[in-house]
């Protein structure tokens, strides 16, 4: 209870309120601009960060940390390119609703999502940091082994084109996953001698490439046709029926991805991904739509990713140990400071820990304002012509590309991926399971081959650490189970059809 | 009037004497003429990147003009000593020297080798700490009589980076039985699978595993230093337990040989001087380390010789297979 009067007391400081408006404002700016995110901002603020007092500068890393997280959302569904990797998802459901006319209700459920998912993932962070830790300790490699296989499970039913070709771009993803030197081995695959690709190939831009430079050709084939502006709906904010529609999304959505948030190693873009998963598993009213407009694709990575970021927090604070690339910079940050993050800090120092709770949900009620205020005039964007619209998209993917590591390559990447994007999109292949592939193949390739060092080659081991047994046979459950209904399903109809037959 | 034409007279001898000083000394003079680049081989964010933006933050003021930070990553330092490659030698451009620009250049994947270049000045020596599961061992020696007879599973970062380099160097000091070597992608998840033992041991930096050796977690064996640290006094040096190795994360800033002396001689002034301020001391302090990480020309100079060949000796076992 003391702990909130502290976040309250936070709250109160009209200085500490300046802070939280200003941060949030730019930390949404620069997550919806593609190929930059919270990591590149709050290595650029690090320095003066440092000047700050520790509770406010490390306040401001988290603040812009949620804002960013949230930003990303904005324009994947304005114009299908992911400001944050963790927004990838978001295109899968935002950016037809956006086309179809309804770019301010799809911004408005990002919006409220990303909020609520934040907002309820800060709180459980507050009550039960110390305790949530725990779970970090007991994820080693077999258990993000059985995770991404059970992300993967989801493959043959994540978008709506054939399950066959859902698999060929999950295995066209994994491939992409595995250019670079590779972890275990040091061998270097698919690099063919290109310094640029040692490292592998950089997730945004592949997503920028696929997203953004796959659909302006699309509609750039499509100049001569008049687009109808249905001017009206663009800006209509989502009703009250779509709140009702989602808050079962949230809730599941925000309770993965404060989970997968914890763990040391994955943060929003894994949890986005797995929250769509299971949204299209457990949602089964709504199973044909997934990809073509649903609101509980846009509200599942969008909560899920959010909740994340107080996820990620957890290991951070409590145990000293960055669960992403933000937070890490957060710690150096905390270190230069002289804060010594560990189970001591909570003991040690309550006002800084309100701090950063409170500026974290500060965060999340501040862009809860401005997205819902500015949805209306974001959404407009969707209103300006083509012709217009693409080539401005055109500049700032490119910009994205080559900002995110200062290279002209990625930039060719990006064209690469834009140019192939655009034929997977004409023959019928989704974005979803190559991204999926993307995302999790690296981990499974990874998290198996530590797995073959650390228990002697023998992999059965991985089946008697009891958390990856019991995703494991979640993922066999997932894939049998309609099998085995369809099975159960069959055999009654045979023994009601025997039993009617004994009848007559 | 007399009075005036004479300082009229003075004024353009000074003039005169100011126009004709120009050529000779003038690379000091005009020197940094513009903006001057900082080239890292990390993400911007990652550690090299943090370094040198807190390095080189006085610096601009020192010198009066700006830093432009510059990110070239790809093949470890590949894309950075190309890039630094094809630049004048003027002082213009500075780069990251540290053990990946070891290692690259002993790749020959560049043209530049260690002759191409000047090792100005040290930022970093983080030492490394033989980190272990709290309790599992009484102390180094049994460590050592353990990992002599067992077989070992070490973590560390991608295999044929330096981090792999410098398990070899341990294993080849401790002489381990028989090293596995489990690579992981980040430091966290390195201290978290000692903890649930999934990994003996590995080496880690003082920021890394502070938290968790604070929380009863983890300990620290020893510092593979030549001296104990001033914050970690009751942790014995390698050298005292019989690992007599040194081994540290060093990072240092570098500059083009050829680039004229006086223009060098600034550089390594204002940097040193930027070094020696509140602002990346207390950086400094973050990671456990104090002023005596920050060193000039000569010191560097020599250390970056004497790591260039400590890890010849084991990199060939590594590049070669």
């Amino acid at each position: 209870m003391e702990a909130f009067f502290l976040v309250l007391q936070f709250l109160a400081d009209p200085y500490h309120l300046a802070i939280i408006a200003g941060g949030t404002l730019v930390g949404l700016i620069v997550g919806a601009l593609p190929g930059l995110g919270s990591v590149i901002l709050i290595a650029l603020m690090l320095p003066f960060v440092v000047r700050m007092d520790p509770t406010t500068g490390i306040a401001l890393c988290a603040i812009v940390y949620c804002a960013t997280t949230y930003g990303g959302s904005i324009t994947a569904i304005l114009i299908n390119t992911p400001g944050t990797p963790a927004a990838a998802m978001t295109t899968f459901d935002g950016f037809p609703l956006a086309q179809k006319g309804e770019a301010g209700r799809a911004l408005g459920i990002a919006t409220f999502s990303s909020a609520i998912g934040g907002i309820l993932g800060i709180l459980v962070m507050i009550v039960a940091t110390p305790l949530l830790a725990q779970v970090a300790y007991q994820f080693g490699p077999a258990e993000f082994f059985a995770l991404a296989v059970f992300g993967m499970s989801m493959l043959a039913s994540i978008s709506g084109a054939s399950m066959t070709k859902n698999f060929i771009g999950g295995a066209f993803g994994i491939l992409l996953a595995t250019v670079g030197t590779d972890l275990t081995t040091g061998v270097q695959r698919f690099t063919f001698g290109q310094p640029d690709l040692y490292e592998g190939v950089a997730v945004v831009q592949i997503m920028i490439g696929i997203f953004a430079g796959g659909e302006l050709l699309r509609q750039a084939t499509q100049a001569h046709l008049k687009r109808r502006l249905i001017a009206a709906g663009v800006t209509k904010l989502p009703s009250r029926e779509d709140f009702r529609r989602i808050w079962k999304t949230v809730l599941r959505s925000t309770g993965i991805g404060t989970f997968i948030g914890i763990l040391p190693a994955e943060g929003g873009k894994v949890a986005a991904m797995i929250a769509y998963n299971e949204e299209q598993r457990w949602n089964k009213k709504r199973r044909g739509q997934f990809g073509k407009g649903a609101i509980e694709g846009v509200a599942a990575p969008e909560a899920a990713n959010n909740a994340a970021t107080g996820g990620t927090m957890v290991p951070t604070l409590a145990l000293g140990i960055p669960g992403g690339g933000s937070t890490a910079i957060i710690l150096t940050a905390m270190l230069i400071l002289g804060l010594r993050p560990g189970p001591q800090l909570f003991v040690e120092q309550p006002n800084l820990l309100a701090g950063i709770f409170g500026a974290m949900l500060g965060a999340n009620i501040c862009f809860l304002v401005y997205g819902m205020v500015g949805a209306k005039f974001f959404s407009r964007i969707t209103l300006v012509p083509t012709t217009i619209l693409w080539p401005c998209v055109i500049c700032l993917a490119c910009l994205g590309a080559y900002s995110f590591q200062q290279s002209m390559f990625d930039v060719g990447v990006m064209v690469f991926f834009a140019c192939l994007g655009y034929f997977l999109n004409r023959h019928g292949y989704a974005p979803a399971p190559i991204v999926m592939g993307l995302i999790l193949g690296e981990l499974i390739e990874t998290s198996l081959k530590q797995s073959y060092l650390i228990y002697d080659g023998n992999l059965f081991a991985i089946l008697q650490q009891p958390i990856a047994a019991m995703f494991l046979l979640l993922s066999m459950f997932g894939l049998c189970g309609p099998l085995i209904a369809k099975a159960i399903g069959a055999y009654r109809d045979r023994q009601a059809a025997h039993l009617r037959g004994n009848d007559e | 009037m007399f009075h005036n034409f004479r300082i009229l007279l003075t004024a353009v001898a000074i003039g005169g004497v100011s126009l004709a000083a120009i050529p000779a000394p003038a690379a000091a003079e005009e020197f940094p003429n513009g903006p001057i680049e900082v080239i890292n081989n990390s993400k911007p964010g990652g550690g090299s990147d943090i370094f040198l933006r807190f390095a080189t933050e006085q610096a601009a003021e020192i010198l009066g003009t700006s830093f432009i930070h510059q990110s070239k990553t790809g093949g470890v330092a590949t894309n950075t000593l190309n890039y630094v490659a094809d630049k004048p030698a003027n002082g213009q451009t500075l780069f990251i020297v540290n053990a990946g620009t070891a290692l690259t250049m002993m790749r020959g994947s560049v043209d530049l080798t260690k002759d191409d270049i000047v090792p100005l000045v040290r930022g970093t020596i983080d030492p490394e700490f033989i980190v272990v599961k709290a309790g599992r061992f009484t102390d180094a020696a049994e460590f050592i009589a353990y990992a002599q007879s067992n077989p070992v599973k070490q973590a560390g970062t991608k295999v044929g980076g330096n981090p792999h380099v410098s398990a070899l160097i341990m294993r080849d000091a401790i002489g381990m039985s028989d090293q596995v070597y489990v690579p992981f992608e980040k430091s966290g998840e390195i201290v978290i699978n000692i903890i649930n033992r999934n990994v003996d041991v590995a080496l880690l930096n003082y920021d890394e595993f502070i938290s968790q050796a604070n929380a009863g977690e983890v300990e620290a064996l020893a510092i593979l230093t030549p001296e104990r640290s001033a914050n970690a006094p009751d942790i014995p040096t390698g050298h005292e337990v019989g690992i007599p190795v040194d081994i540290a994360v060093v990072r240092g800033i570098g500059v083009l040989k050829g680039t004229p002396e006086p223009v060098i001689k600034k550089l390594e002034t204002a940097l040193l001087e930027s070094m020696n301020s509140d602002g990346y001391l207390e950086y400094l302090a973050g990671s456990g380390q104090d002023a005596s990480s920050i060193a000039g020309r000569e010191a560097f100079g020599a250390q970056f010789e004497a790591m260039y060949e400590g890890y010849q000796a084991v990199a060939k076992d590594l590049l070669g297979g």
